[in-house]
């Protein structure tokens, strides 16, 4: 399966910045819980927080390939970022763009797309958020432990499960009562400005709500979709970075007399990983051309999302395998990579759901 | 399941799940943030008599049983394996004293390691030497009554906090695995400091520290055993260790499958057989764990000659084991399973070091491996 020239083209730009950019404070960022303004900054500067709006509101709708292969390049080097963009992109920009009434374009994408105001995400489960109804607006409370992107003190959308079925709704920067406080006490993704959001009698307006008249599910689907192909790509990305630092470290470590990568049980951690990120970027490649062209996505993109999340999670622990007792220590990169899969394989949709969904859409 | 455990090991069982739930429940996450070594609670295992499983009833102990320390280190884990692993160092720091050293010797410390009053600990891995246990380039260079010191171990756990370490050295560099000896070091011997406090993943209770020794003078006195003799004891001490590092990875699993049992309970999700099968794997491979771990234990406590296979078998499987129960357990819970608040991602980081320390699982598997080869009477080549 080949990239298209302008894809390769992106993909070595977006590698070469986060080599050279990214890279050189993402481990004192983790450690400190520093959200990357500055880094951003720059990504904005390479035009991809409007990847998902059309271009009569600022963006250049990327194709999904390309998406990918920018959250697959910036994971690589720090999964925090690739997530920012995620929620972003995927979570926020995307239902907005292509659900989003006028008003609500106007209104959020244009500046979502130079990265003016960068969105975020939080999802609610059943009987999570309590939901009133008051003339022209929703009044909702409630209190949800992950707001994606929440640092950034910009609009998020809510997505939660009422009476009728799933529901959407873009919750302003400007509107009061919203409480947005930093988590500390998650396992990964420290420089990733996730937040916990609390609601108290919050008023939203009604048009603020995505879609609507039963709209939820079918939203809720297609951004499930791609959002599993987003977090895939962060799978894949996490998956590349800690095998390199765990093959470099094979190469340089020697024992008993030789580099630890002449043993053939390091050897065969090693092969394993090249197998799975390899049966990995397959899937997320062949739903991604789906999806470009207009091929029916949704089942591969379960698939893909499925068998990275379980790649993620025994490639992150081989890769500090490799490293033995180096790698339980902070100052190596697979220790963050380790932290850093936890979140990305369990946020939006889990493995049993993924499961679930396949099945259905199978038989 | 009934594993018909005598008086003395239901006792020994139920007063470690009663002293981990009261003492060390409360305390564990906040150790785990400070990374602070538990010190006082340490010292409350010593007063309830804790420390004396592992020391020999001559000197103060219980028998120094590996089914005892088994017990104990899984009921501590199960609430917090930092904590397991500070006091499985006593097991692991007194086994080389208590098998190898000279009578004098055993008089001297293990009483006092009994009841607490000293610390110990085991210091053999080095920058250069991880796997590769013969590779030490610590020094140990013999000057009239004394041995002069030289190098620097690494990730020694309860560094510094310890009083009493077991220190593995070459006096004879030209002899390899042969030239290794073992020492035994009191903190404050001059020329002996602690370096580098490791920042760790999980067991963050647990300290890993450095030990610098420069031309640190130690006692001949304090040579364990016989010249050459360390890299052996160190092998023979790990047979008897690893069981309780095996013990450790199982009380995470049993701890981490609690608490999802708990939580599918309370989100009303046992009526979901995706989920039931989960479960029931689960508790499946934490009773092969259990039953294996009791087997070795009880093995090697028979006096059986050859101890490295149960040995082996007893670490390697239940830290999979405890691995894969972890993994498991934060996709059950989801994005509750990544916060602190619900008890499982530290687990989860608490479980990947039974992997890895006292022997890799690749180790484990190697020797498991040899053994095997060995006792069929084939060749490796």
């Amino acid at each position: 399966m080949e990239l298209s020239k302008e894809a390769i083209l992106l993909q070595n730009e977006i590698r070469k910045f986060a080599r050279e950019v990214i890279a050189q404070k993402v481990d004192e960022f983790d450690k400190q819980g520093v959200f990357p303004e500055e880094d951003l900054k720059k990504i904005s500067e390479l035009g991809i927080f409007g990847a998902c709006i059309p271009e009569t509101y600022g963006g250049f709708t990327l194709d999904t390939i390309s998406l990918l292969v920018c959250i697959e390049e910036i994971s690589r080097v720090s999964p925090s970022i690739a997530l920012v963009l995620i929620a972003h992109n995927i979570l926020f920009s995307f239902p907005i763009s292509k659900f989003g009434s006028e008003e609500q374009k106007k209104k959020y994408l244009i500046r979502a797309s130079t990265g003016e105001t960068i969105g975020g995400y939080a999802e609610f489960a059943t009987n999570e958020l309590k939901i009133q109804e008051e003339d022209d607006c929703y009044i909702i409370s409630g209190r949800n432990e992950i707001l994606l992107n929440g640092v950034a003190n910009g609009p998020f959308v809510i997505f939660f499960e009422n009476k009728d079925g799933f529901d959407v709704l873009i919750i302003d920067d400007s509107v009061n009562g919203v409480i947005r406080n930093r988590k500390e006490n998650i396992i990964g993704m420290h420089s990733g400005g996730i937040t916990e959001v609390v609601f108290e009698n919050t008023r939203i307006r009604k048009q603020n709500r995505i879609g609507g008249g039963g709209a939820g599910k079918i939203i809720m689907e297609e951004v499930k979709s791609l959002a599993n192909l987003g977090f895939s790509a962060l799978n894949l990305g996490i998956c590349e970075g800690s095998m390199e630092n765990a093959i470099k470290y094979a190469r340089e470590r020697v024992q008993f007399g030789e580099p630890i990568i002449n043993f053939g049980m390091v050897r065969e951690m090693i092969a394993e990983m090249i197998i799975k990120i390899e049966a990995m970027r397959l899937l997320i490649y062949d739903a991604g051309i789906s999806r470009d062209t207009n091929k029916d996505f949704l089942r591969t993109a379960a698939i893909a999302r499925y068998f990275s999340n379980q790649s993620v999670a025994e490639i992150t622990t081989n890769a500090i395998q490799v490293y033995g007792g180096y790698g339980y220590m902070k100052d190596y990169p697979v220790e963050r990579y380790f932290r850093d899969a936890q979140v990305s394989r369990v946020l939006c949709s889990s493995n049993v759901e993924n499961k679930e969904f396949i099945l259905q859409k199978t038989i | 399941m009934e594993y018909f455990l005598n008086d003395e090991e239901k006792a020994l069982k139920e007063k470690v799940r009663k002293v981990a739930e009261e003492i060390i429940l409360p305390a564990r996450d906040e150790l785990d943030r400070n990374a602070e070594f538990p010190k006082s609670i340490i010292q409350k295992m010593a007063e309830e008599g804790l420390l004396r499983i592992f020391i020999p009833k001559e000197y103060g102990g219980t028998g120094a049983r590996i089914m005892d320390m088994a017990i104990a280190c899984e009921e501590v884990a199960r609430v917090c394996a930092g904590v397991a692993t500070a006091y499985a160092v006593g097991a692991l720091g007194s086994g080389p004293i208590i098998y190898f050293a000279s009578e004098e010797q055993k008089r001297r410390y293990l009483p006092k390691i009994a009841s607490g009053e000293l610390l110990c600990a085991f210091g053999l891995t080095e920058a250069q030497a991880g796997s590769d246990v013969a590779n030490i380039q610590t020094t140990a260079r013999r000057e009239g009554d004394y041995y002069i010191l030289n190098g620097v171990k690494q990730f020694i756990s309860n560094g510094s906090i310890a009083d009493v370490y077991v220190v593995l050295a070459s006096t004879d560099k030209s002899r390899g695995a042969r030239g290794i000896s073992a020492f035994i070091v009191e903190k404050g011997m001059p020329g002996f400091e602690f370096g580098k406090h490791e920042n760790k993943l999980g067991i963050r209770t647990s300290t890993t520290t450095e030990l610098v020794f420069s031309d640190c003078r130690v006692p001949k006195e304090n040579l364990m055993g016989k010249e050459g003799m360390g890299f052996i004891y160190t092998m023979r001490n790990f047979d008897r260790a690893r069981p309780g590092v095996g013990a450790i990875g199982l009380g995470i699993a049993q701890g981490a499958y609690e608490q999802v049992l708990k939580f599918a309970a309370a989100k009303n999700l046992l009526g979901n057989q995706y989920i039931q099968r989960k479960i029931a794997d689960m508790a499946t491979e934490i009773e092969a764990a259990r039953a294996l771990i009791y087997a070795s234990a009880r093995s090697i406590d028979s006096g059986i000659k050859n101890t490295t296979k149960p040995a082996s078998f007893s670490k390697l499987f239940p830290s999979d084991i405890a691995m894969k129960v972890t993994l498991e357990a934060i996709e059950i819970m989801g994005p509750y399973g990544l916060l602190r608040e619900y008890n499982i991602e530290k687990m989860l980081r608490d479980a990947k070091i039974t992997q890895i320390y006292e022997g890799t699982n690749q180790i484990q598997r190697g020797q498991i491996a040899l053994e095997i080869i060995r006792e069929a009477g084939y060749r490796k080549e």
